[in-house]
């Protein structure tokens, strides 16, 4: 990992080291997912990491993952599986088992590969799948066919756990899609689109470069991610609106940490511990 | 041969081209020069026909290149037409104080020349103009200076602009912005930089650029792959022109762009412009016919330069 990037982690670090308890409580879930994104290196700031995680599941009592953004949860249940209380395990544990019948029953269809790259148990391949990414030259909607790739390229590698091929051609077409969203400042998107870039193929390239120092250059002089003091001040509450500027911030470090990890070839989906370490027949005195 | 299309589609979108043209000639020409009264001449504007008008006499004086182009029956009528206007417009009066339509009566008197028709009071006025120390030493990019450059150098006037070396070092050529930021206004200054260096493939890019050769290929496949998804048909074809200019041995991604276009091409013959593509976009089903002449008329004066550029005449 390059010493920017490192930087770049260490004022995260910082950041999230200067949160209040009452703002550390309040997003509990989506600190805890980007505490385990920062984490993947484990040869750099761990110990800290790990002080900041006993420092926050020390201040929170039950954990509610229900109200929060699905992806977010299950990151933050796979943290608490190895470093929370037998309280807080036990909500994780079951939390997570609701959530494996709804996914069995069908339910959640619109998270569909996100909750089968978590419940379902990949055979580990070397084989290299070659996929053909058709491309619809005249879409109405640019957005939605964009969405329609990213989809594609999530689902075919499983998150990068796979490796998989496609033609030049489609290479530069999705690095095109991850620039189209820098240029309308569409930080989740661009930060999406450079992944799936990275799914399928680790090269480097001209856009893959200024998409990565598009990435690291949205870090405020705080150590959080994201531009959106303007658009913030809409709303008039001062608490309200530091309540929405945190939420908003973790959401878009999340983004672009976990794209920066995967560029560094820390792969997020391999790094989830194995199902069923904890059962919740085993219930906290 | 290095080709972006089959013959066959060569054939049906030129026809198409110079079908739309044609019928829609009397948008390109432009208003009698005579009528502007009570403006001080200095500061009559282009507008868009001298711009059109122009911009088609570019194109009739490229497709000298390709014989298949140039006796094609429709392109003989449009160059007629374009040839008349000059006279029924009084095109070139009063040149020497109408300094913001310079440009323009440059263009299209090394049009003419090129047609063999050699006007010898307007070079007259031209260079008149030139020799003033003024329109080759004024503050602009060097974008605006290679194109003035460019067209005076087309039109075989005396000037003074730095040479072509040195406009190349100060453009973005030698030092290109991120797509991250660059608007379309910066890939239209990249587009025009490599048509004028090169003189639309005259020139060994790679003399001009020497090691920068390399990182403005990948640029320019960048910036048409970014204009293919955002569906800038203009944009597309200036990048295709510039895979010419380039002298590339045409990839995946040209050939998957030409058919693009050769796809959108509409049946009355326009290749449809952004404002075109925005419409299509929603859901207004009414709206989804409306073209205006300002645009589609450059997208497809485009799609005729490359295929000039497609039917180029090799050396016999």
């Amino acid at each position: 990992m390059n010493s920017l990037h490192k930087k770049s982690l260490s004022n995260i670090y910082h950041w999230l080291n200067s949160l209040s308890t009452d703002q550390a409580c309040d997003q509990i879930v989506p600190i805890l997912a980007l505490v385990k994104i920062c984490k993947l290196n484990k040869d750099f700031l761990q110990e800290e990491f790990n002080t900041l995680i006993t420092k926050f599941l020390k201040q929170v009592d039950v954990i509610d993952y229900v109200e929060q953004d699905m992806f977010h949860s299950l990151l933050a249940i796979d943290l608490v599986e190895s470093s929370g209380n037998l309280s807080h395990k036990y909500n994780a544990a079951a939390y997570k088992s609701i959530l494996k019948e709804l996914w069995i029953e069908g339910l959640y269809a619109n998270k569909k590969n996100l909750l089968d790259s978590v419940f379902i148990h990949h055979e580990k391949t070397s084989d290299v799948l070659d996929i053909s990414i058709q491309l619809d030259r005249y879409s109405a909607n640019i957005d939605k066919k964009i969405s329609k790739v990213m989809n594609l390229v999530e689902a075919q590698s499983n998150y990068g756990r796979r490796i998989i091929k496609t033609d030049k051609l489609s290479i530069l077409l999705i690095e095109a899609m991850a620039t189209r969203a820098q240029r309308a400042n569409d930080i989740t998107t661009a930060a999406r689109c450079l992944r799936s870039r990275l799914y399928v193929s680790t090269h480097d390239s001209l856009l893959m470069k200024s998409g990565m120092k598009f990435l690291l250059s949205q870090q405020c002089f705080d150590g959080s991610f994201g531009d959106y003091d303007a658009d913030l001040l809409k709303i008039k509450n001062e608490k309200h609106r530091e309540k929405s500027t945190l939420k908003i911030k973790l959401i878009v470090a999340i983004q672009i940490v976990w794209t920066i990890m995967e560029y560094n070839g820390y792969n997020l989906f391999s790094s989830f511990q194995d199902q069923g370490t904890f059962s919740t027949t085993t219930k906290p005195m | 041969m290095n080709a972006l299309l089959n013959m066959k589609d060569q054939q049906i979108m030129l026809d198409g081209i110079l079908n739309w043209l044609h019928t829609n000639m009397s948008h390109f020409c432009t208003p009698n020069e005579k009528q502007y009264v009570g403006i001080h001449p200095e500061e009559i504007e282009p507008d868009i026909t001298r711009k059109a008008f122009t911009e088609l006499g570019l194109a009739i004086r490229f497709a000298q290149k390709s014989k298949k182009v140039r006796t094609h029956p429709t392109f003989i009528e449009i160059k007629d037409k374009w040839i008349k206007n000059i006279k029924d417009s009084s095109f070139f009066f009063d040149t020497k104080r109408r300094l913001r339509l310079f440009p323009h009566r440059t263009l299209a008197y090394a049009t003419l020349k090129s047609l063999g028709i050699n006007n010898e009071e307007v070079k007259y006025d031209l260079e008149t103009v030139m020799s003033r120390n003024y329109m080759d030493r004024v503050e602009r990019s060097a974008w605006d200076k290679l194109d003035m450059k460019y067209y005076t150098e087309i039109a075989q006037l005396p000037n003074e602009y730095p040479s072509y070396q040195r406009l190349f070092h100060e453009s973005i050529l030698a030092n290109l912005p991120s797509h991250s930021y660059a608007q379309n206004l910066d890939f239209y200054g990249l587009t025009h930089l490599v048509f004028h260096l090169s003189n639309f493939s005259e020139n060994d890019m790679k003399l001009i650029t020497k090691e920068k050769f390399d990182q403005i290929q990948e640029y320019i496949d960048a910036t048409l792959s970014l204009c293919l998804i955002e569906q800038d048909w203009d944009l597309v074809q200036e990048l295709l022109i510039n895979q010419y200019c380039m002298r590339k041995t045409f990839t995946q991604l040209d050939i998957f762009s030409a058919n693009a276009i050769k796809d959108i091409q509409q049946p009355q013959g326009f290749i449809p412009g952004r404002n075109w593509v925005k419409n299509q976009h929603k859901e207004d089903y009414s709206r989804k016919e409306q073209h205006s002449f300002e645009d589609v008329y450059h997208p497809t004066i485009l799609g005729l330069f490359l295929l000039i550029l497609e039917l180029k005449d090799t050396n016999e």
